[in-house]
């Protein structure tokens, strides 16, 4: 283990700074607010902080999924990514958890998890497979860590199958319902693994350029630094393209289903109160400029793909909120599916609560992350 | 085991709300909280406008999609067909919510989604739910199924029915009359 002095750099005062925002509105929630604090209804129920559960949960399986090219599919290539890409998936997922469990009413009753299981639950499925999964990431971080290779890549293997029914099923929980048609299907798992893999690349592209900027590991030349740099920058535009792809398959096959709240909801992302947020974050900031900057470049500048990397997140950040909204935006056909459609819809906006859990959940994992870049024997 | 079923008669309702103000009485709830509201529904085109009022609560379904996703099991089903919440085992996921395609769920101050419990506890006793004995035009009707001697036996077996959203298979406890307004 390093017993490097911690250097506290602006990102240490920047992160502080965004996790006290995260705290405050912690205590927002629990000593002042309450469930008020957050902005949602009965009409809908799922807010920001699912999205940003999704978010973190989906970014640390990606992480974990690119990241296991070293590992489980031996990429001589990706191995000197294997213990940043473990570290960053344990502290996003736990960062999931944290959000998800401030975002729960009762959290400690999750004891009921394991007493009264309910196996037609997906919810029970998604607590089961990411906890499987947080168990084996921090073995696999641990023998990697003791250099001991052959158990990390017996863990790896196993993780890789676990992580893979996580993501799928996270998917699943919006398909089970039967009265969202917008979510209703097998869109949603697959749009998980894609997305996941988008947020795996964009991930491991910021750490690389972080933990590589200056050429100072040791024993990894510049040339390599680059080829694993254009590497990932080649995975994310690849995947970029892909998840491009799902969506407009998404929306085109929404806009014209013949349920008239999955069409509805498709119009309220592209033409209604979603659209900045569809068009200028999700599809321009998450989609447009990411490529563009990987293209433009021929995926040679490190600090483009970075960028690319920067803003792929923000897009992410807001497919999730995006996503979940529309599946609660039209308001519940009670009586008839036929009935007429008021052009009316169900409001929701995040609360600063809301925001400050995730953006205070980005400063934790920053935070933690410089902490141990100086603490542990990462490279 | 009784077969606890409920008859609505949305022909009948004049949206006076007495059904929403008695449960919230009967339960104690906030002005905010509800178990059962009424919503207005609109057919036909200028000048032959109709405007039906539906009273809207949880409908108890055979196959309840609350009950399938919670992860708990904090919702249950009674033999005598009542859906519950165990508020013990609710950890507020807000799932129910989600999964409930008529929209009968509301969280209480606990962060438990809480809703229509058929007034469980007082018809152990053998008392009516209170919307349904507040009700000054008799638009409810809640009883025993399978007793021949209970009007709903007539009402649901030889009336003209229907069910809310008979397409997602929920199979709903409350059976409510055909409009007689076109």
């Amino acid at each position: 283990m390093k017993t490097n002095k911690y250097q506290k750099s602006l990102w240490t005062y920047l992160a502080f700074f965004l996790l006290l925002f995260g705290v405050a509105g912690a205590i927002n929630k629990y000593f002042i607010s309450g469930e008020h604090a957050f902005g949602v209804s009965p009409e809908v129920p799922w807010g920001a902080l699912i999205s940003g559960y999704v978010f973190f949960a989906v970014a640390a399986t990606g992480t974990g999924l690119v990241g296991s090219l070293g590992h489980v599919f031996h990429l001589k290539k990706f191995e000197p990514l294997s213990k940043r890409a473990l570290l960053a998936s344990i502290l996003l997922l736990l960062s999931a958890f944290l959000v998800l469990a401030i975002e729960l009413a009762n959290p400690f009753k999750m004891i009921y998890l394991l007493l009264s299981p309910n196996l037609s639950s997906p919810i029970l499925w998604m607590g089961v497979f990411y906890g499987i999964y947080l168990i084996l990431l921090f073995g696999e971080f641990y023998f990697t860590m003791k250099d001991n290779h052959k158990v990390a890549s017996g863990i790896a293997y196993f993780s890789f199958v676990v992580k893979l029914a996580a993501i799928i099923n996270l998917g699943r929980v919006f398909g089970y319902t039967a009265s969202r048609g917008f979510w209703e299907g097998y869109y949603y798992p697959a749009y998980m693994v894609v997305s996941a893999l988008v947020s795996g690349a964009a991930v491991l592209l910021i750490i690389h350029y972080f933990s590589t900027k200056d050429f100072k590991v040791p024993g990894y030349a510049k040339t390599q630094v680059e080829s694993l740099g254009k590497n990932l920058s080649q995975i994310l535009a690849v995947a970029l393209l892909i998840f491009a792809v799902f969506q407009a398959i998404k929306v085109g096959i929404s806009l014209n289903a013949g349920d008239m709240a999955t069409a509805e909801a498709a119009k309220a992302l592209i033409s209604g109160p979603l659209a900045i947020s569809f068009w200028a974050m999700e599809v321009l900031v998450g989609i447009v400029a990411p490529l563009a900057l990987l293209l433009g470049s021929k995926f040679t500048s490190m600090g483009k793909a970075f960028w690319a990397g920067i803003l792929t997140m923000a897009g992410m950040l807001f497919s999730r909120l995006d996503f979940v909204y529309a599946g609660q935006i039209i308001p519940l056909q009670i009586v008839d599916a036929t009935q007429q459609i008021a052009q009316v819809y169900n409001a929701y906006s995040p609360t600063w609560s809301e925001w400050s859990l995730i953006i205070g959940a980005l400063g934790l994992i920053i935070l933690v992350f410089d902490y141990a870049e100086c603490k542990l024997a990462l490279d | 085991m009784a077969n606890y079923v409920m008859f609505i008669d949305p022909n009948k309702c004049t949206g006076c709300n007495a059904c929403r103000i008695a449960c919230q009485m009967q339960w104690g709830l906030t002005p905010s909280v509800n178990y059962n509201h009424l919503i207005e529904q609109e057919t036909g085109k200028y000048p032959k406008v109709q405007r039906m009022i539906i009273p809207i609560q949880c409908q108890h379904c055979d196959d309840a999609p609350c009950q399938k996703v919670c992860p708990t099991g904090a919702t249950y089903k009674r033999e005598d067909g009542i859906v519950l919440i165990d508020a013990k085992k609710c950890i507020g996921c807000k799932y129910c919510m989600v999964a409930c395609p008529y929209n009968a769920r509301v969280i209480n101050e606990e962060g438990v989604p809480e809703k229509c419990r058929f007034c469980a506890e007082y018809v152990a006793q053998g008392e009516t739910p209170a919307c349904v004995s507040t009700c000054m035009n008799e638009v409810r009707i809640f009883g025993d199924l399978d007793d021949p001697a209970s009007p709903l036996h007539e009402l649901i077996n030889n009336q003209d029915v229907v069910q809310l959203r008979p397409d997602l298979n929920t199979k709903p406890r409350i059976y409510y009359a055909k409009s007689k307004r076109g």
